[in-house]
């Protein structure tokens, strides 16, 4: 699993298959529309339970990943992703990653 | 050079927080959307480049780590039932996993690369249904799984393993049927998936 992301780019790489370009379209339509969800705190992409928003103890990653959401979400509606929401939210991915990496 | 490691150490124990599992699954989740955002940062405006591949390796090393916390609950190859946050917490990694391969498919075709398979996840339970997901309170979920496990018994799970495998056509055999008449949105995108 941790190589994967290297599997284009080496031979001894297994098989790869032909994905099929409706299954990819649609993918790309439906996982486009998580980050809004999160933005509209209406309903939850499907990999976040609702059980993890309850009691008051949401957990820090996803606090964040509301209000950026919600921060990228209002940009985008008015001209754009501007840079203030990418660096922002680079910042909290590279935050993320490094916290995670002393962790595990 | 100990007086160095130990500032090191001191420093770094400094910086940052202990995650728990369940924090854990959370920046795994979160990290997800933000590289949706990464990869579509405009809507209904194509892809164009922000994310990078070495998200993409940080997510997999993530992925991987998640994985070794373990990805099916004893109870469910037991087939009885676990403890309800024991159910969510796994579920939720498993899902936000598949979820990853997902986006991996798109993040490589969107730039013309191959795509793989997905065969460390065939062993995965493959995605719980409707009413288990959704029940609202610890009873209607024991309730819910209580029925599943009934309707369930002596029928081997319904693994990814068992999705990748289906024909084309219109017919599906009897666990692929069980399956899907209980699936929600997330679990009817895979079978669109399929050949």
């Amino acid at each position: 699993m941790r190589e994967r992301w290297l599997y284009p780019y080496l031979e001894q790489s297994p098989p790869s298959v032909v994905a099929l370009k409706h299954s990819v379209s649609l993918l790309c339509r439906v996982f486009r529309t998580y980050p809004r969800m999160m933005s509209r705190n209406v309903q939850l992409a499907p990999f976040i339970h609702e059980a993890q928003m309850l009691g008051g103890k949401v957990p820090l990653p996803l606090s964040n990943c509301f209000a950026l959401s919600r921060m990228w979400n209002g940009h985008t509606d008015t001209g754009g992703f501007s840079n203030i929401v990418q660096t922002t939210i680079r910042a909290e991915m590279d935050k993320l990653i490094n916290e995670v990496c002393q962790n595990v | 050079m100990i007086y160095y490691i130990v500032v090191n150490v001191l420093i770094l124990d400094f910086q940052y927080p202990t995650y728990d599992p369940e924090t854990l699954t959370a920046a795994f989740q979160a990290l997800l959307i933000y590289s949706i955002i990464m990869l579509f940062p405009v809507p209904q405006t194509p892809s164009f480049g922000v994310f990078d591949l070495s998200t993409l390796a940080s997510l997999h090393e993530l992925g991987f780590y998640i994985s070794k916390q373990g990805l099916v609950l004893a109870a469910e190859t037991d087939h009885v039932r676990p403890p309800l946050n024991e159910w969510i917490q796994i579920s939720c990694r498993r899902k936000t996993l598949m979820a990853l391969y997902c986006f991996e498919g798109i993040y490589h075709t969107l730039n013309n690369l191959p795509t793989f398979p997905c065969t460390e996840l065939g062993f995965l339970p493959a995605p719980a249904g409707k009413m288990l997901w959704n029940a609202k309170t610890q009873q209607d979920w024991e309730r819910a799984y209580d029925r599943w496990l009934g309707h369930w018994a002596g029928i081997d799970m319904f693994i990814m393993n068992d999705l990748a495998v289906i024909q084309p056509g219109a017919d599906l055999n009897r666990r692929a049927e069980m399956w899907l008449e209980e699936a929600d949105e997330f679990g009817m995108m895979f079978m669109s998936m399929g050949k």
